[in-house]
């Protein structure tokens, strides 16, 4: 295979370790972590609607709708269900400050 | 969760998936061809390319009909309208339609060398189709299983027009 292609496909690569989450969270207990019922719950408490939610990072990675109606992924603390971040399709809504 | 909700967000994915793959396809008929010049079989796609640019248009449009069902109004769809992942799939769907319209005998005699300019839109609607995938699902991964090894033969394609023309003068 020609060299060019071979260094455009390698440069490429780099970026691939990046891709397994927008967010990590502190390393945490599983024993302790919230259910996905106790999670949607609290969600629904403050106005959202989930739709659905997978482990991403160590965090919960909740899909739902913001109580403005917007689209969104929020991280949330998988122990204390605190948002941590908010993507609205590829544009950062909301990072929580360190 | 209505139904009817559940089953267009279901479909919303790999629709669009195969809009993605069927432009793939068509693009990569060029640089395979010079691959491998004595092939038939990449003659004989090369000859129905067209077919698979409209099946890539057909399945955006489904995409986009099942994104605007899903999303459900004009105000939500105009809320996320400027984000990365959002625009940039509208910008592929504006762009393929044209090519989708002009993908028959008559445009292809009755436009002449305009036509092939105008089919070299596809560059941009693909590189827009990648930002869209990878920004919707903030995950690069799945996107480049399918764009790494277009953009390896496009750069085969430029190396290989690069080196003839350097022969020839």
């Amino acid at each position: 295979m020609p060299r060019m292609t071979l260094a455009a496909i390698a440069a490429l690569f780099p970026s691939v370790t990046l891709a397994t989450g927008m967010y990590e969270c502190e390393p945490s207990n599983r024993a302790e972590w919230l259910s996905k019922d106790a999670l949607t719950q609290q969600f629904e408490a403050e106005g959202w609607t989930v739709r659905r939610m997978k482990e991403d990072g160590g965090c919960w990675e909740v899909y739902g709708t913001m109580p403005d109606g917007k689209r969104v992924e929020a991280y949330a603390d998988p122990v204390t269900g605190e948002i941590l971040l908010i993507n609205q399709r590829g544009r950062v809504l909301y990072q929580k400050e360190d | 969760m209505e139904e009817g909700k559940s089953v267009a967000e279901g479909l919303l994915h790999p629709t669009g998936e195969f809009s993605a793959r069927f432009m793939i396809i068509a693009m990569i008929l060029t640089p395979m061809r010079m691959l491998f010049p004595g092939s038939g079989f990449w003659r004989w796609m090369m000859k129905r390319r067209r077919y698979f640019g409209v099946a890539a248009f057909g399945y955006a449009a489904f995409h986009t009909l099942l994104y605007i069902i899903d999303m459900g109004s004009l105000r939500a769809m105009l809320g996320e309208f400027t984000a990365l992942g959002i625009w940039t799939g509208w910008a592929a769907f504006v762009i393929f339609i044209p090519l989708a319209i002009t993908s028959n005998d008559w445009s292809l005699r009755a436009m002449g060398t305009a036509w092939k300019s105008l089919q070299r839109w596809v560059y941009p609607a693909a590189v827009f189709t990648l930002l869209h995938w990878m920004f919707v699902h903030n995950d690069i991964g799945p996107a480049l299983v399918h764009f790494v090894p277009l953009a390896g033969l496009e750069g085969y394609r430029i190396w290989k027009n690069k080196t003839r023309t350097r022969t020839i003068a």
